[in-house]
């Protein structure tokens, strides 16, 4: 579903990502893991535009989208729930989950029931629901993440681009996400997902990419990789866990 | 080497007056010298502290009528009047500044916008000080009598006219070089620092104990001295002055100026007032013009060609201010058609740079220079650079007595509109603990961070802080009694490198004040050498001296927190705060940071520590508070809160992270 191709990017002078290639099948769940400042964040900003690439090709379902703006990025049906959450302070929940579905409102993509999709969302994400008319700036940090996910797929995407969406929660909803990342799974969401939790991403996952300064140094299924020696010393360690 | 640029500089500005014999020239290198002074001023305020003055043409104008009542009422002459202007245009400054920078927002603009209008109704209308709309005269001394010397020096015409001329001239000219050497060892001290610091980050300023307020207004005085400065100057220059030289257009200018010429810098603002002088005197001679727009424009092609020729990635972005280029020189062929054509080609002027030029003209070379010299190497790392373990720390660290309260916090309500965000909060930590606050999202916790470091007044309550009651402080004096803390949010200073970061957080540490920095005195070099050493062993501790010299904006996440630890540290709390120091980081970089809050706890630093990494707050705290919905629900030692019923249903959960 999404093809990523040598991959090269940078920021300024300073070049992050070397030569990246990974690809997540349709319907699957795939996990970039690796730390911090290995480019894991970037990797997903290049991808949904938000950074140009200096080189290589992304492909989303066969169609080149590598270097388009961001916003021409969705209408090819990519969603990115960004690191930080950023959501819409100023605004009510309703009308964030509402802008989620601007691109198919300006006929680029399926249209389809967005009051269904909105109800879809209020069922998955309950809070959601008992907050819809409060402004998002006031949520709580879990809320404002199961938001920021909310907002994502209300664009019905081909692929969820999902960036550190425990970061920052309390244990309790680090559960929570995780579950709805599973049942999203089940609904055969593709997914890209940036996790500091790297076992609990390994456990929900069907691929694993490890991102080594800027460069992929180990790939494979999931259940391999948590079970490579090297991968869990130098990233699944005693504290990736919330216990 | 790098003195080479600024010795030609000099010869030429030397030997100007030799080459340019017109006098008509000649005034207007005076004109740019005393207008470099106001935008180099003006940039201190408007490139480095981020605020928008539209008042410094009426700056001017108040240095310009001080030295004019002085000389008009009091036969007061050029010497004294200069700096007299200084003081009494630094004096306006103040009250200009006071109310309009208390608070952030365009107020200073609406200020200073409002101040122009009246300083110009009141020129004219205050007829017995100021002689009105009749204006002042002035006659240009003359500093030294050469005239018995014309045989010895026949390089120059000896005349009494060319001679006040020349001299004048270089008065001006080393007024501009003394007022670039100040501003150019105000902006290397800890003030220049302060300046930057409060506009990348107001918050993390004020909690550095660096006030936002103080700093802005006194980055403003400096601004308004040195138009008071170029003020009596320009009066002296022009020999004669009225109300309309100081119109509210040429306040325009002058921030025109420094965004054509590029902010952040000493060239750019002198680049622009060389503008906005020729311009419209190129503008008059419309023949010259047009060679000028020709020769832009055959250099714009010339440059796209290149572009085109070399296959740079890029071209079809040069296409459109090419063409625009273009544009411009036939358009300069049809100007006799255009009646106002002299603001429509400023205006068109101000477009193009603000659409093509952002950075400025000078942001635009050092662009062509890096991309011609890709491989010109920054230095980076102060790996090799001697640094001090022991100086990381306090000199005194303090007694560790673990029974003694450093901070009490009793019945603090915190109330939002309707929501109570704490709800009667007591918090006792002890000296030389890591105290743990723990609790679900929106329970309070970093709110009560922000009531203990005076960002948020708490509706009711009390806070004790090492003996003294911190309540009503604000969050520089409260940081200054020696709380330190990271955010939640980093907020670094992302236009510093990581090494002048630290040196905010050393602010403190710092007797010498502005003209101690203005002149090098003894005791700020010492100071700043003790500083830059002391920020280095620090940057070691945490781990980041190989990235000293690198902007902070540049670091991943992981290390942006450790430099935020590393800046609080360089405060020499008492008490640090920190807000989710683990949030984003896998699994090695959390046992480092877990190393790093132990030695800071060792060194007799006393922690609260937020956190949702329960391992790490389980491992390190010695006791832990829980709060939820604004309220205090558990406290104890760590294993007995983990396995509290009402900790677990609020914020643990059931079973831990999904099964692994």
């Amino acid at each position: 579903m999404l093809e990523i191709k040598n991959l090269v990017a940078s920021y300024g002078k300073v070049q992050v990502l070397h030569d990246i290639s990974l690809s997540v099948p349709e319907g699957k769940l795939v996990a970039l893991i690796g730390s911090n400042g290995a480019g894991k964040t970037t990797t997903l900003r290049a991808v949904s535009g938000m950074i140009s690439p200096e080189s290589g090709s992304i492909t989303l379902d066969g169609q080149s989208i590598g270097g388009l703006p961001s916003y021409e990025i969705t209408r090819y049906g990519l969603a990115h729930s960004p690191e930080g959450r950023r959501v819409f302070p100023t605004q009510s929940v309703r009308d964030n989950l509402l802008l989620g579905a601007y691109p198919r409102l300006t006929g680029a993509r399926d249209r389809g029931d967005v009051e269904e999709d909105i109800e879809h969302m209020y069922d998955l994400f309950p809070r959601l629901r008992e907050r819809k008319d409060q402004l998002a700036g006031t949520l709580s940090g879990g809320e404002q993440q199961m938001l920021a996910m909310g907002r994502a797929l209300m664009l019905r995407p081909r692929v969820l681009l999902l960036d550190e969406p425990s970061m920052g929660l309390a244990p309790r909803l680090v559960q929570e996400v995780f579950s709805i990342i599973a049942r999203l799974k089940k609904e055969n969401i593709t997914m890209l997902l940036v996790e500091q939790f790297a076992a609990a991403a390994l456990d929900v996952a069907d691929y694993g990419y490890v991102l080594e300064n800027g460069r992929i140094s180990v790939s494979g299924e999931a259940a391999m990789l948590k079970n490579d020696q090297a991968v869990r010393d130098a990233y699944l360690g005693g504290a990736s866990s919330a216990h | 080497m790098r003195a080479l640029p600024w010795i030609l500089a000099l010869l030429a500005l030397v030997v100007c007056p030799f080459v340019v014999t017109s006098p008509y020239y000649l005034h207007l290198l005076v004109t740019i010298a005393i207008f470099s002074i106001v935008t180099l001023g003006l940039d201190v305020v408007f490139g480095y502290t981020g605020e928008v003055s539209v008042g410094h043409a009426s700056l001017l104008g108040i240095g310009a009528y001080t030295a004019g009542v002085l000389a008009f009422h009091f036969n007061i002459g050029f010497w004294p009047a200069l700096p007299l202007a200084v003081i009494v245009t630094a004096l306006f400054g103040v009250v200009l500044a006071l109310p309009a920078l208390r608070v952030t927002g365009p107020y200073l603009a609406m200020v200073t916008l409002a101040f122009g209008t009246i300083v110009q109704i009141l020129i004219n209308e205050m007829v017995d000080v100021t002689n009105g709309p009749l204006g002042i005269k002035f006659s240009t001394p003359l500093f030294l009598d050469l005239r018995p010397y014309a045989d010895v020096i026949p390089l120059f015409d000896m005349s009494l006219k060319r001679m006040k001329e020349v001299q004048y001239f270089y008065i001006t000219g080393i007024a501009l070089v003394l007022t670039i050497v100040v501003i150019n060892r105000v902006l290397a001290s800890h003030y220049g620092r302060a300046f930057e610091a409060l506009r990348d980050s107001p918050i993390a300023s004020d909690c550095m104990g660096v006030s936002v307020y103080k700093y802005k207004v006194i980055a403003f005085v400096l601004s308004a001295g040195l138009a008071g400065l170029a003020g009596a100057l320009f009066a002296y220059s022009e020999q004669y002055i009225a109300p309309n030289n100081f119109s509210f257009e040429l306040s325009v200018q002058f921030l025109l100026a420094v965004t054509m010429g590029g902010r952040k810098s000493r060239l750019g603002p002198m680049i622009g007032a060389v503008i906005i002088v020729f311009l419209p005197n190129l503008l008059a001679d419309i023949a010259l013009f047009r060679i000028a727009a020709a020769i832009i424009a055959g250099v714009a092609v010339l440059a796209g060609l290149a572009m085109f020729v070399r296959g740079h990635e890029q071209r079809h972005r040069a296409l459109v201010p090419v063409v625009l280029c273009v544009a411009f020189f036939v358009f300069s062929l049809f100007l006799e058609k255009i009646t106002d054509y002299k603001l429509s080609i400023f205006g068109m002027m101000i477009l193009f740079v603000v659409y093509f030029l952002p950075e400025g003209i000078v942001g635009f070379l050092r662009q062509l220079v890096a991309a011609a010299l890709p491989h010109r190497s920054r230095k980076v790392s102060a790996r090799g650079e001697a640094y001090d373990e022991s100086k990381a720390w306090a000199a005194v660290p303090a007694a560790r007595s673990a029974d003694k309260p450093l901070l009490s916090a009793r019945q603090i309500v915190m109330q939002f509109g309707g929501l109570k965000a704490l709800d009667h909060v007591d918090l006792t930590v002890r000296q030389g603990t890591i105290h743990g606050l723990i609790g679900p999202n929106g329970s309070g916790k970093s709110t009560m961070m922000n009531v203990l470091t005076g960002i948020y007044v708490p509706t009711e309550g009390a806070i004790d802080f090492d003996g003294h009651a911190l309540s009503g402080m604000k969050s520089p004096e409260i940081a200054l009694r020696g709380v330190a803390r990271t955010f939640q949010n980093v907020q670094l200073f992302g236009e510093l490198t990581l090494l002048e970061n630290v040196m905010v957080g050393l602010h403190h540490s710092y007797s010498a004040g502005f003209f101690g920095a203005a002149l090098h005195s003894s005791a700020f070099t010492r100071e700043e050498a003790d500083a830059h050493a002391r920020a280095l062993s620090i940057l070691h501790f945490v781990g980041l001296d190989d990235l000293a010299y690198e902007e902070a904006r540049n670091l991943p996440y992981g290390k942006q927190r450790l430099l935020e630890i590393g800046r609080a540290l360089a405060l020499d709390p008492k008490l640090l705060l920190l807000d989710e120091p683990a949030a984003g980081l896998t699994a090695p970089d959390i046992a480092d940071l877990v190393q790093i809050i132990r030695k800071i706890r060792d060194h007799g630093i006393t922690v609260i520590l937020i956190e949702h990494h329960m391992d790490v707050v389980m491992s390190i705290c010695d006791k832990v508070t829980v709060f939820d919905f604004g309220q205090k629900i558990a406290e104890g030692r760590p294993a007995d809160v983990q396995a509290n019923e009402r900790v677990i249903e609020a914020y643990l959960g059931g079973s831990a992270v999904p099964a692994h």
